[in-house]
């Protein structure tokens, strides 16, 4: 591994020198310095990265994307919740998950697939980058993320007639975020669910929330994340809560370990936004960690 | 270069630099070289022996100077190879950086995938300036 590195180090420093810089020689008296910044004065406005260290916030997406040719499985987990007390392990006894595969077609093109135990659902999505915050320019970085869900447990009544399209949600969200500082980046999250289905009358099949959320750098390889969606009055049930997350995220070269605590047992967006069940008054709070680890399956070419 | 008093200057923007793996680019950017705060590697010195530049030649040279490496400013000196081609004038060499002189430090929990000495090969081929006005 370690030679690995250094290679990656001269061959870079090959291609910087020899290819990409003019390189001068004076054959007067002149100010190098000078010159130099010469050379350097139109240079395009620097598109600002890392604006979060996954591409998930906690439950929900943030703006970041996969880079071309990267691979990127998730394992995620949500254990039941806190306040069951020791009989079951305060939740750990339950545990529901989620694998997921996302795949970077383009830098600004992600596509993913995944499964969750809970509710044995489907999960498929689209998410594209639409616009870059650069440095002293554009303010944000605006990504749009569109998701369907497929809930294939048993029909409840398998004696009426069931339609396939009952098994289906969709959501779609506008992830809007900001690298405020080295150490704080924010983000807002319009967001819209639409269930096919819902379990009664009174409840909307379109859902509206607005979610807000951000991340501040603690450390160089740890950062304190928190995630809230707030969903509009008169849509759902008054059993369902607000999801609101607070975790850390901690990288480790190839990795990023991100371990929350979160009311929303769901880690699909129809799930978190409109069907979060439990109370962080009250203690019903779910431990749970999304495991990423990225993979290069190639690397494009300049 | 300033073939006629040996001096050499080079700026290179941290972030021009590539990696096989964007993962590694970005911790190299963000955990590393904290490339927000310091923009560019600049190494700034002499050449101590006279610059031949009206034939083709080729002989090695020493150069000193300041290397400037994540805000820190070290002595260094170097045997580069220096020669003339058809009029132009190139300059080859290569040396090791140890990071720890530059005040970058590697979390002990990734150390082993982390070089703390770089070798850095360069090449530059070098063309005559041509003043604009």
């Amino acid at each position: 591994m370690r030679n690995i590195h250094t290679g990656m180090f001269m061959r870079k420093v090959l291609l910087t020198c020899a290819v990409l810089l003019p390189s001068y020689a004076l054959f007067a008296q002149d100010d190098l310095m000078k010159i130099m910044e010469q050379q350097n004065t139109k240079t395009k406005k620097e598109e600002v990265t890392a604006t979060f260290k996954s591409i998930r916030l906690i439950n929900g997406h943030d703006i970041e994307t996969c880079k071309q040719g990267e691979l990127l499985f998730t394992v995620q987990h949500r254990f039941g919740q806190i306040n069951q007390g020791s009989y079951e392990f305060f939740g750990l006894d339950q545990a529901t998950m989620r694998l997921g595969f996302d795949y970077g077609v383009f830098n600004w093109l992600t596509v993913g697939v995944g499964r969750s135990t809970f509710e044995k659902m489907y999960d498929g999505f689209l998410k594209a980058k639409l616009l870059k915050q650069r440095k002293g320019g554009t303010p944000v970085t605006i990504t749009g993320v569109s998701a369907m869900q497929i809930n294939t447990l048993r029909f409840s009544d398998p004696d009426r007639k069931n339609y396939f399209s009952s098994r289906l949600t969709y959501s779609h969200q506008l992830l809007i975020a900001s690298k405020v500082s080295n150490t704080f980046s924010l983000q807002l999250m319009p967001s819209y669910v639409h269930r096919n289905l819902v379990p009664t009358a009174s409840e909307k099949n379109d859902v509206f929330a607005l979610g807000g959320g951000g991340r501040i750098r603690l450390s160089r390889s740890v950062n304190f994340t928190a995630e809230y969606y707030y969903v509009f009055p008169g849509q759902i049930s008054s059993t369902y809560k607000n999801s609101l997350a607070v975790g850390f995220d901690i990288e480790t070269g190839g990795h990023v370990f991100q371990v929350h605590f979160t009311n929303s047992r769901s880690m699909v967006e129809k799930g978190f936004i409109a069907e979060t069940t439990g109370d962080w008054l009250d203690g019903g709070i779910h431990f749970g960690f999304n495991l990423n680890r990225v993979f290069t399956v190639y690397t494009p070419k300049e | 270069m300033n073939t006629s008093n040996g001096e050499v200057l080079s700026i290179i923007a941290i972030r021009t630099f590539k990696f096989a793996k964007a993962l590694m680019e970005e911790h190299f950017n963000e955990k590393y070289l904290e490339s927000d705060k310091y923009k560019d590697a600049t190494f700034k010195g002499k050449i101590a022996e006279a610059l031949v530049t009206n034939r083709d030649t080729s002989y090695n040279v020493n150069v000193t100077g300041t290397m400037k490496i994540h805000g820190v400013e070290q002595p260094a000196s170097y045997t580069a190879a220096y020669s003339v081609k058809g009029g132009m004038p190139s300059l080859e060499g290569s040396f090791n950086i140890a990071l720890k002189d530059y005040n970058i430090t590697i979390p002990k929990l990734v150390i082993e995938n982390i070089a703390e000495v770089v070798k850095v090969t360069c090449k530059f081929d070098l063309s005559p300036y041509q003043k604009k006005n």
